[in-house]
């Protein structure tokens, strides 16, 4: 849960009259009638939903053989990753 | 001159997100900079610990990786975004990155495991581009979009050559 003191930042969207009318019928039922709270919960819920998707890598029949095919290869690096590897270049610098 | 590296979604990420991840500590961001200017940001990539889940493992690999099944998942690093400023396309700013980040995910693993680097690429260029500079990698996906290089080879590739 944010703090109260959080940063606050603005979303801006526009969308037909149509789907505001939806999203204020929907929030009427779950938040009260309070429209910002309704999108901020949907688009969280959302997004966790998506992070959880990219932090996680389930294997299925498309995959399944490509990943254990990687993992059994040999771990013999090509001369290219090797040389890669141990390159530096001194015209750039790495900061976080 | 803010940074720009032609594709909305990396150049938006950069400017939107990454700073929030870094420090929620979802996901690791390293910008590159010139000594001369450091101020300006030239390029950036972003790694994010994953897991990699299936239902079943075959017996060779259940017994190198010492677990029965892969349900609780195995650890394995992605990176999730690389992108260089247009201004620095064609000089080597790229591969200075993808080194980069392919060391940070070796040491991130020998320090609490990875069996894999992922690299999530945008488009066949993009995904081209990782192949042409590391051939090690291999597509995940059926449109080659998602590559893997297991982390044994990325390790093997920092020892002096046999």
């Amino acid at each position: 849960m944010e703090s109260p003191k959080a940063e606050q930042a603005r979303v801006d969207f526009r969308v037909p009259a149509s789907v505001k009318a939806r999203f204020v019928e929907a929030a009427a039922f779950e938040n009260g009638g309070d429209l910002s709270a309704f999108l901020v919960a949907a688009g969280l819920e959302r997004a966790d939903r998506v992070l959880v998707q990219r932090d996680t890598l389930h294997l299925d029949e498309a995959t399944r053989e490509r990943f254990y095919a990687a993992m059994r290869a040999p771990a013999t690096p090509s001369e290219l990753l090797r040389r890669l590897m141990n390159e530096d270049d001194s015209r750039f610098r790495l900061v976080e | 001159m803010a940074f720009d590296c032609g594709e909305s979604s990396v150049t938006g990420y950069l400017q939107q997100v990454a700073l929030q991840a870094h420090e929620a500590m979802r996901a690791a961001t390293k910008v590159a900079v010139s000594p001369a200017d450091p101020a300006r940001i030239l390029g950036y990539f972003t790694l994010v610990a994953i897991k990699i889940i299936d239902t079943e493992l075959p017996a060779d690999l259940a017994k190198r990786f010492k677990i029965r099944n892969l349900a609780s998942g195995a650890p394995a690093i992605l990176l999730a975004q690389l992108g260089v400023d247009r201004t620095e396309a064609g000089t080597g700013l790229g591969t200075f990155l993808l080194r980069h980040a392919m060391r940070h995910a070796l040491s991130g693993a020998l320090e609490v495991g990875g069996v894999a680097l992922i690299v999530d690429t945008l488009n066949a260029d993009v995904a081209a581009w990782n192949t042409k500079h590391v051939p090690d990698f291999r597509p995940l996906t059926a449109d080659g979009l998602r590559l893997i290089l297991q982390m044994t080879t990325l390790a093997a590739a920092l020892k002096p050559a046999p």
